[in-house]
């Protein structure tokens, strides 16, 4: 029996993002020809110095268009009683009207499946459970994930070893398979936001039966880049890596070794995409007020910084202990996930060669 | 720690790893003859003297295609690990202030003769003793700088490098490059004077093998970037600060900058940077860098290097120092006994006359 697939031509894929980028924020991986780096960048980037090569992995991951570097999250001012100069009166302002980029859905394109996983991690910290964040929320909702299945498969990338898949279309609202002049639909959501997306802009799709040489030519994809991506690194055993790490906490002399290079900088917590750790800070000027969050990174020496001046992880190793536990011990307990999806953009951006596997590994 | 009945502990872990320790870099057998010569001279020198050391910090080979990584040596079987060759970039020296205050014992810390620099600036304003630190100055070809090979390739990509004396074949996940090696090299390199002449050192090991460049004016791209208006010089940084995420990867991997838990730029009490991320917040926490090192950069590019925007940091730098040595006639890192010119004064400054400053 045939199957109906859904296919998008390159030279339609242009067109279609320009018509949704009208009604929705749209995100996409750009080339910075100038500088070489690849990232997440809005569609009015697009421009000379610019390309778009779908599939190549960005170098800081997508978390910071749900949960931006800094943020603000109220005003305040404050007031003085002449007749009591001695009080201060603090006045709340109503959070200032949500502006406009807050509120318009978001589109996403050429996500990795490990950067969705990040997306479900954050969901999982900001927008489900007992504690919610609204300005993420407010951000997340209606949002579409468009994500690319993986031809290509970094030096550095090890989905397959944590747990993901690369073309797992799972935290995807539509996952496509690049079959070099256009792409295939593989997945579509059920979702209302999906099905309004696709019927808006019908006109670039097209919909027709599954070739027997496609069929094959997908499964040799997914099969290939599999494959190449085991080679990275072998399988963790989820449920067996967060009682090692229990069982090593206290192994100083291994943590020491494998961090003694660590300069404690944040560039791998800030490429990563799931870490969410954030900071809270007045600022003032005057008698106003702001009160912002912004990322703040755990193998930072204020981190844990004590009023008193006491510091519990004063040095490096406990920092980084607490980085690695993070993602394969608490996260796990609490969620059942691990928390590191395996995308190797912090391996990529260590300025002294930490890898991430090389850490793990001392342990197993 | 292994157990036995844990699946990962069965199998042979060489075999495992041999997956992703595919990237390691291979090269013709003219220059393993040259690089063998000096790394095992490097090895021989450093056995000989590993019994007065407590701790030796060196190059080791890494799983990434064009990347070295530091090597801390506790154990003599490890020396064996040492590599030294052109792409070992990254400026040990970082870690000389910190390893000397955790560490009791006297530290052997394998160096180029620009890396020495930054000893010489520590031990010039006392940030570590000269007895705690033994300097192992090797010769220098000329080192590779990855970054401007990864701007070919759109970072990240590259599988696998072979090197011989006309360029570079790179083996990336998606395309296969041939690159003139000549255009790689580090920044510095090109103009290097001390390659095999290092201004201090407690043993020098000489390389055979010179580097092979056209040498360029020291301050020639300074020169040529003040040639820009002030308004293009404005947007030039706005641009490149646009992309700063305040990992503090500059300050932390810098030698010079020991504050990194005491800085400015991170205090609650006084509060005297803005947290926020932002273009503007980043060109600030930069300028406060730019005054701490203002007469103390040694130019080691490392702050470059490490950055994940690609923010060409080293321009700033050499700004200033060009700077101090046309007013002040000094040049950071050459002289252990020379006082820098910002941590002392004079009461008459020979190039500045107060007069001048009033006109101006």
């Amino acid at each position: 029996m045939n199957k109906l697939i859904t296919i998008l031509r390159k030279e339609n894929f242009m067109p279609l993002l320009e018509k949704a980028g009208k009604n929705y924020d749209v995100y996409l991986p750009l080339h910075d020809k100038k500088n070489g780096i690849v990232d997440f960048c809005e569609l009015s980037y697009m421009s000379e110095d610019y390309v778009l090569n779908p599939g190549e992995k960005t170098r800081k991951s997508p978390k910071f268009i749900f949960f931006p570097q800094t943020e603000k999250i109220f005003d305040f001012e404050y007031i003085k009683d002449l007749q009591k100069p001695d009080k201060v009166q603090i006045k709340l302002k109503e959070k200032t009207d949500s502006s406009e980029k807050d509120i318009k859905k978001k589109i996403i394109f050429g996500l990795k499946p490990c950067d969705t996983a990040g997306i479900k991690s954050l969901d999982l910290v900001f927008g489900e459970g007992d504690r919610k964040d609204p300005a993420y929320i407010q951000k997340r909702a209606g949002s579409i994930l468009i994500s690319i299945g993986c031809n290509l498969i970094y030096p550095d990338c090890f989905c397959m070893a944590v747990g993901g898949n690369t073309f797992n279309f799972e935290f995807s609202d539509i996952g496509l398979a690049d079959l070099g002049d256009y792409f295939v639909i593989l997945k579509k959501s059920e979702n209302n936001e999906v099905a309004e997306f696709l019927k808006e802009n019908w006109n670039f799709f097209e919909e027709r039966n599954l070739s027997i040489s496609e069929e094959t030519k997908i499964k040799q994809l997914i099969s290939n880049s599999e494959e190449k991506c085991r080679l990275n690194w072998k399988e963790i055993d989820a449920d067996k890596i967060n009682i090692i790490m229990d069982k090593n906490f206290n192994d100083k002399k291994t943590w020491k070794e494998v961090t003694n290079k660590c300069i404690s900088c944040a560039a791998c917590t800030y490429v990563c995409p799931t870490c969410v750790c954030f900071s809270i800070g007045d600022e003032l000027r005057d008698m106003d007020g702001e009160r912002y969050k912004c990322w703040d990174f755990c193998t930072n020496y204020y981190y844990t910084l004590e009023a008193s001046g006491h510091n519990p992880r004063s040095e490096i190793y406990q920092r980084y202990r607490n980085k690695i536990n993070c993602k394969y011990n608490y996260f796990y307990k609490r969620n059942k996930i691990l928390y590191c999806v395996g995308c190797g953009r912090c391996i990529d951006v260590c300025p002294v060669g930490i890898d991430i596997r090389e850490v793990v590994e001392a342990f197993l | 720690m292994a157990e036995g009945n844990n699946k990962f502990y069965q199998e042979d872990k060489k075999s495992e790893r041999k997956g992703y320790l595919r990237t390691q870099i291979k090269e013709n057998p003219e220059n393993i003859k040259q690089k063998s010569m000096i790394e095992s001279k490097l090895k021989e020198k450093i056995k000989e003297k590993f019994d007065t050391l407590e701790l030796v910090i060196a190059y080791s080979g890494s799983s990434k295609a064009l990347r070295v990584n530091p090597l801390f040596i506790e154990k003599e079987s490890d020396i064996d690990k040492i590599v030294f060759n052109s792409l070992c970039v990254n400026n040990l020296a970082a870690y000389a202030y910190f390893k000397s205050r955790e560490i009791n014992g006297k530290i052997g810390i394998v160096l180029k003769p620009c890396d020495a620099k930054s000893i010489v600036q520590l031990i010039s304003e006392q940030l570590i003793s000269r007895d705690k630190i033994f300097s192992i100055v090797a010769g220098c070809s000329g080192v590779i700088d990855y970054k401007k090979i990864f701007k070919f390739t759109g970072g990240l990509k590259v599988i696998s490098a072979d090197t011989d004396d006309t360029g570079i074949r790179l083996k990336t996940i998606d395309k296969d490059y041939k690159l003139n090696l000549n255009d790689f090299y580090a920044d510095k390199c090109y103009s290097c004077r001390i390659y095999d002449n290092p201004v201090y050192s407690d043993e020098f090991i000489e390389n055979d093998k010179k580097p092979n460049l056209e040498s360029v004016e020291e301050y020639a791209d300074i020169e040529e970037f003040e040639k820009l208006g002030l308004k293009e010089i404005e947007s030039f940084w706005k641009s490149e600060f646009s992309r700063c995420i305040r990992c503090y990867a500059c300050r932390n991997i810098c030698p010079l900058e020991v504050c990194r838990d005491r800085c400015i730029a991170q205090l609650e009490s006084p509060h005297w940077q803005s947290q926020k991320i932002n273009t503007d917040e980043g060109k600030f926490f930069q300028m406060i860098r730019v005054f701490h090192l203002a007469g103390r950069c040694t130019e080691c590019g490392e702050c470059e290097r490490v950055c994940p925007a690609n923010i060409p940091l080293v321009k700033l730098m050499k700004k200033v120092n060009r700077d101090i040595l046309k007013l002040f006639g000094y040049r950071p890192g050459y002289s252990i006994d020379e006082k820098p010119p910002l941590l002392t004064f004079k009461n008459i400054e020979e190039n500045i006359r107060e007069e001048n400053l009033v006109n101006e």
